[in-house]
């Protein structure tokens, strides 16, 4: 089986990258999910209006993507309503509880404090795992 | 000119998600399933963040910048009951559904429904721990 993994490490590089120069650029330390609550919640000011950008910015990315490079494509969930609600609300509250998910913890929480940060990664991995032989089964 | 720097490092977050094909529930399902066809790019993806995290962590620690700059104290988390629960919770409902916060926001861009139901119960779910603490307090 031959595995693509260049690409993907591209990828991983440019996740990270975006956001340390993010905050770099900002003095504001915050994961995606972070910038869609503050984008809800605080009043206008520099640091929400660059967030906001941020945000446009990925939202965009499909288009512009396709643009310079290959046209991308995603397939829809194939899950029962219920299903992609429950999951939803499992991610939202997983993600407000644990202070991010597996991608905070793998840019800005591996920067913050790397031990656990690989804690928590092994932690989601884990029970990612073990929910997903649970639903082959 | 700060602001096409944001725009232009949220297209970049984007457009790493849409390179290692991270934005794809089926590739997060084909990671998380080790019966058949395993497909281990979610795994270099990580490595590539944790790559360029590290060197960021490497420079904070190298010009000791914690409490200044880079790193704020309330970025670094205790791993106690409530983080823990969050991490199982947000294991479970990104294996369920193969979404993430931030793979949940550049699908978006696609127009799916489910994509769409899925983000907006994601947010709801950020309020839930909010919600649940003032009616049991």
């Amino acid at each position: 089986m031959s595995v693509e993994w260049i690409n993907p490490m591209i990828g991983g590089v440019l996740i990270s990258l975006s956001l340390g120069a993010f905050f770099v650029l900002n003095s504001a330390i915050c994961s995606l999910g972070d910038m869609l609550k503050n984008t809800l919640e605080r009043k206008p000011s520099v640091s929400w209006s660059n967030q906001v950008l941020f945000l446009i910015g990925v939202l965009i990315s499909p288009i512009i993507f396709t643009l310079l490079f290959y046209p991308t494509k995603t397939t829809s969930l194939n899950n029962e309503p219920l299903t992609v609600i429950f999951s939803a609300l499992l991610v939202g509250t997983g993600f407000q509880l644990c202070k991010g998910g597996i991608i905070t913890k793998a840019t800005v929480g591996f920067i913050s404090d790397p031990k656990t940060a690989v804690a928590l990664i092994t932690l989601i991995l884990t029970f990612a795992l073990l929910t997903q032989i649970i639903v082959s089964y | 000119m700060n602001s096409i720097y944001n725009l232009l490092l949220g297209i970049t977050f984007g457009s790493g998600l849409i390179l290692s094909k991270s934005f794809e529930p089926t590739t997060i399902i084909a990671f998380l399933n080790w019966t058949e066809n395993w497909n281990p790019s979610l795994l270099y993806t990580i490595i590539g963040m944790m790559l360029v995290s590290g060197i960021f962590f490497f420079f904070e620690k190298k010009f000791n910048l914690t409490d200044g700059f880079f790193i704020t104290k309330d970025k670094q988390i205790d791993l106690n009951a409530e983080v823990i629960i969050g991490a199982i919770l947000f294991g479970i409902g990104w294996s369920i559904s193969g979404l993430c916060v931030s793979t949940a926001t550049v699908n978006l861009a696609f127009g799916h429904s489910q994509s769409t139901i899925f983000f907006l119960f994601m947010i709801i779910g950020f309020y839930c721990p909010q919600f649940f603490k003032k009616i049991t307090l």
